[in-house]
């Protein structure tokens, strides 16, 4: 083949092909540094370096650290340790079929538990796939089975390549007690294998996979030190012969034991919490079929500390520990009831009218309204897409609104104020936003306004009409918060407006007792209003307990004055009945004139506010105050109509 | 545009040396990698994916015509250079170490843009090497070249990845050689380099009493910080600090010493299995080779790499233009250079540097980006009979 011949073009070529020779000259030379130096190691010097690896026969165990306690408000411990003796055995290639064989039978021999025969053992020995790694044949209680461990420690010639790891486990004391906010601990799996590159865990490690027990793990202080739950794991180093058996110990690297935490919550209360959610959601069951779940928040007013805090199905932490069977599983991940979910800070709801305070906050804080501020609840003010009242209540002011829960004020007042106005006090209430409560899932729900309608619907759809407002007003449209929010902005209120974040850990301590981190309580946000404005809103919450009020029987005749306020609210949901599927809500405060706690309750699907989280309410409070429950049982419970 | 009769252009031998590398590389990962989750073959399976998505974009780079390359350049560095300028405000997820800005976070996934860097820098390169021929012995053409890896190479140092950044140089002065930049312009630049690395590691020699101890205090300040040089140096004397930062190297040498000739048998390295060397399943996975396989497997390694490189020279020379050879060759410069720094690493004759070793290490980006070069030297070589100098 002919090829056009042009003499610079062809230099270069030949230039390029001359010092690529050059390179490759380089490129040979760095090989040959590569075998020499490989010549060196494996073929000069491989004694030396076989000497090493053979002396290398070490076996580093690991010695899980014992995991930090949780306590709660009183030092009741929720979560600790029970120590376990893991009973291994580490076999090698050279080991016949018939020496593992004697091995199980001794072993099973000495175990005599039913579940673990020869056979079983034989097998679990033999399916190892890492034989470097130490098959863990069981974990027994240390309590109860000194006996049995001292037998085996004796029998250890019968015994080649047994290994006893005095290993902690984790128990949760209280049982499903507090199980949102403990969370719980199992096995690292694939999604979190990067633990094992990062913070030197281990693949046989637990951690925390929710609650506190997750958030707490690590937990860093302001000097960089990690003072969580974890510790730090101690390490043996075992030398073993060329068959793999164990010579001797010898280092031990004692392990240190994680910190403990000391919870803001209340046992007492958080356990009364549960029972009445569990009670009222059972209850309300049998009439209507859908309302399956439930969560309740009671704050300290003054701290933003968690007191109790509940969600309903719950769970059995540990359940997770030693792996679920198919009909714990059934349970777990049953996708309407979600046990391990925790509603009261992953779950966001259309509110209804329990948002119905935050709107008159909202229109006092702008001086749209003030107390003698009426407004006309009649059919004729049913304009412009207006949602009707429950009720014709004529000229109404704002104590009255609230204690008959009128839609027609509330609509109103919010579009006096105006969305902008509206949205800065909402905002400052901490409603959409994350509290940053040390707890795993927390959603920032939605509060929408003009901005987020205009980045999520196109067009003429994507504009804010006076509708908007109205529904925004009422707790519906499209904003839906949680209940910690919810109790986070009634606990705001109740404290003047200064909004504190919201905790559940108080304290970590050493296991010495002493503190080695103090939470202190934090503003997040201050709401300014005239003391004449707040008072307005206090009197108007207070009559929602008031005769007349919705919720009067729940909080009548209460030893202390109670501010409340009741919501029954439009799931929202496609495929749910319009009129007869609400949600119901409950939030309060007491005492009215001295606030001290804050509630926010609800059960999915439990139509009335009163009779499902109302309920909780009264007996958390109860709880709280310390009033027996048959005192304050009311029975004008019929009478009203929310 | 393209045209089947190529196809019979494609290297065979190249290609068996390739499939015979992979099939190597996944037989000592499912050793290397068995131990290091539960799940034994989590990152076999994971490598598997990374390896079909490498395939993949392999073929589509190799049926592109890398002519049409050129075109792209300059956007293709300023977008480059601007993914460099990000990652150094990346965020970590939580449970990242922050020790370095090196990698975008995607799920579970990490992206590393300098190994993108390098394929894009190659081309651009080589593109401007290959239009500048007539000028080629202006002071302006040696210039413009170091300057355009300059940005590169600095975003890199900073994020800072050392090893990527010598990488760069290697390539830079490789290509600049083949491209005809006269001998004495290169022979000066390597003196400055020679000059430069001697300056440094005299600091580190004072600094260390002769590599007697770590660092306590350089006669001239360097701008990294000690850990970084510590590392540097270590390799030279890992007895300095044998539990820390030596204790790699220590053990890495002594499994791969203790392979012998023959090696412990497939699987049955003390030393790896039993965790003694750190990091076995990406970048001192050769320690697995040299342990399990002894020297006749490290040196089937090496062989099928000396070989597979030559084969990518043998295209470069017969590639139709000088863009072509230019883009192989500064593959080749890249993967020799990183072979050579990974292995040597293992063996203790080169710093720790982070640098994978192509095709073994665990690790996708730098899988694909590797299958993605190959996929360009197959584009040069099907390309190869139309001459158009």
């Amino acid at each position: 083949m002919f090829e056009p011949l042009e003499t610079e073009q062809e230099d270069k070529y030949k230039r390029f092909g001359k010092r690529s020779l050059v390179f490759v000259l380089v490129l040979l030379a760095m090989f040959f540094a590569l075998a020499a130096r490989l010549f060196a190691l494996q073929v000069m010097n491989t004694s030396e370096y076989s000497a090493i690896s053979s002396r290398n026969q070490l076996r580093m165990i690991s010695q899980p650290a014992k995991r930090g306690d949780i306590y709660d408000r009183n030092m009741l411990k929720l979560a600790g340790s029970e120590i376990c003796f893991e009973i291994s055995i580490s076999t090698s290639k050279e080991q016949s079929e018939d020496e593992i064989k004697e091995l199980a039978a001794n072993l099973a021999g000495y175990l005599k538990d039913p579940e673990l025969n020869a056979e079983t053992i034989e097998k679990m020995i033999t399916g190892n796939s890492r034989r470097y790694q130490p098959v863990v044949i069981t974990t027994l209680p240390a309590e109860n089975n000194q006996h049995l461990v001292a037998s085996l420690e004796e029998n250890r010639d019968k015994l080649p390549g047994l290994l006893i790891i005095e290993t902690p486990r984790r128990v949760y004391l209280q049982g499903r007690l507090a199980s949102h906010i403990l969370g719980q601990v199992g096995k690292i799996t694939d999604s979190d294998a990067d633990l094992m590159q990062n913070y030197n865990y281990l693949a046989t490690d637990l951690v925390g996979k929710a609650g506190v027990e997750r958030t707490m793990e690590r937990f860093t202080d302001t000097d960089g030190r990690e003072i969580g739950l974890r510790g730090q794991r101690g390490l043996q180093l075992l030398e073993i012969n060329s068959s793999n058996r164990i010579v001797r110990v010898v280092s031990t690297q004692e392990s240190v034991s994680g910190n403990s935490l000391v919870l803001t919550i209340d046992s007492d209360i958080q356990r009364v919490m549960e029972e009445s959610l569990a009670a009222t959601v059972k209850k309300l069951q049998q009439d209507r079929p859908k309302a399956q779940g439930g969560a309740a928040v009671l704050l300290d007013v003054k701290t933003g500390a968690v007191l109790a805090m509940a969600s309903y199905p719950d769970f059995a932490p540990e359940d997770f520990i030693s792996g679920i069977d198919s009909e714990l599983a059934a349970y777990y991940y049953d996708e309407t009831l979600k046990p391990t979910f925790n509603r009261a800070v992953s779950g966001a709801y259309p509110v209804g009218s329990t948002f119905k305070v935050s709107t008159a906050l909202a229109a006092l804080a702008c001086g749209a309204i003030g107390r003698n501020t009426e407004i006309l609840c009649d059919p004729e003010n049913w304009v412009n897409d207006k949602a009707k009242c429950t009720g014709i209540h004529g000229m109404v002011d704002l104590s009255h609104a609230l204690a008959v829960s009128c839609n027609t004020y509330a609509q109103d007042a919010g579009a006096m104020a105006g969305i902008d106005n509206m949205y800065e006090v909402f905002r400052q209430l901490g409603y959409g936003q994350l509290t940053g409560i040390e707890l795993t899932g927390e959603t920032r729900g939605l509060l929408a306004n003009p901005d987020w309608k205009k980045l999520n619907f196109k067009g003429s759809e994507g504009n804010w009409y006076p509708y908007d407002t109205y529904y925004m007003s009422i707790g519906q449209g499209y904003s839906y918060y949680t209940p910690l929010q919810m109790a986070q902005a009634m606990a705001t209120i109740a404290n003047h407006g200064v909004r504190m974040q919201p905790h559940v850990v108080d304290r970590i301590i050493d296991y010495e007792g002493e503190t080695v981190y103090q939470w202190e309580p934090r503003v997040m946000d201050r709401i300014n209003m005239s003391d004449e404005s707040w008072d307005v809103l206090y009197d108007a919450l207070l009559a929602v307990t008031q005769p007349g009020g919705t919720a009067y029987s729940t909080f009548g005749r209460y030893p202390v004055p109670v501010a409340a306020k009741t919501g029954t609210a439009q799931t929202g949901l496609v495929g749910d009945d319009k009129n007869n599927d609400y949600h119901g809500w409950f939030i309060a405060f007491a005492p009215a004139d001295d606030p001290q706690v804050a509630f926010a309750g609800m059960v999915e699907y439990g139509f009335h506010g009163f009779s499902s989280g109302g309920i909780v309410c009264r007996d958390v409070f109860n709880a709280y105050f310390g009033f027996d429950s048959s005192q304050t049982s009311t029975s004008v419970y019929s009478s009203v109509v929310e | 545009m393209f045209d089947k009769k190529i196809l019979k252009n494609l290297d065979w031998v190249f290609l068996l040396l390739l499939a015979l590398l992979m099939t190597f590389s996944f037989v000592v990962l499912i050793s290397a990698s068995g131990n290091v989750t539960s799940n034994p073959f989590y990152y076999v399976q994971r490598q598997a994916i990374f390896f079909g998505i490498s395939l993949v974009s392999m073929t589509v780079v190799a049926l592109f015509n890398y002519r049409n390359l050129a075109s792209y350049s300059s956007l293709a560095y300023v977008v480059v250079l601007g993914l460099l300028v990000a990652v150094l405000f990346a965020p970590h997820p939580e449970g990242a170490s922050t020790d370095a800005n090196r990698w975008f976070y995607i799920s579970t996934y990490q992206l590393q843009p300098s190994e993108l860097a390098k394929l894009v820098f190659i081309v651009v390169l080589a593109n401007y090497l290959s239009r500048r021929q007539d000028v080629i012995h202006e002071w302006r053409t040696f210039w413009v070249s170091l300057g355009m890896a300059a940005p590169f190479m600095f975003l890199i140092l900073i994020e800072p990845d050392l090893g990527t950044t010598m990488v760069f140089g290697f390539m830079v002065v490789v290509m600049m050689w083949l491209s005809g930049i006269p001998r004495r312009r290169m022979l000066a630049l390597l003196a400055i380099i020679a000059l430069l690395v001697g300056f440094v590691f005299l600091d580190l020699w004072v600094a260390t009493d002769g590599f007697d101890h770590m660092i306590e205090e350089l006669p001239v300040p360097l701008p990294m910080h000690t850990y970084q040089l510590n590392r540097l140096i270590i390799f030279i004397n890992p007895e300095m600090d044998p539990l820390k930062e030596g204790y790699q190297i220590i053990q890495s040498k002594v499994a791969i010493g203790s392979g012998g000739l023959f090696g412990k048998g497939y699987g049955e390295g003390s030393q790896v299995q039993s965790n003694f060397v750190p990091y076995h399943h990406t970048d001192f996975i050769f320690a697995v080779v040299g342990e399990e396989l002894g020297f006749l497997g490290a040196l089937a390694v090496l062989l099928i790499y000396l070989l597979l490189l030559l084969r990518m020279m043998r295209i470069a020379n017969q590639s139709a233009d000088l863009f072509g050879s230019l883009i192989v060759s500064g593959i080749v410069a890249m993967l020799v250079f990183q072979i050579f720094v990974n292995i040597g690493m293992t063996v203790g004759i080169m710093p720790i540097t982070g640098i994978t070793m192509p095709f073994f290490s665990y690790g996708g980006s730098s899988l694909l980006f590797n299958m993605t070069a190959i996929g360009l030297i197959l584009s040069v070589n099907m390309r190869r009979e139309i001459k158009i100098f």
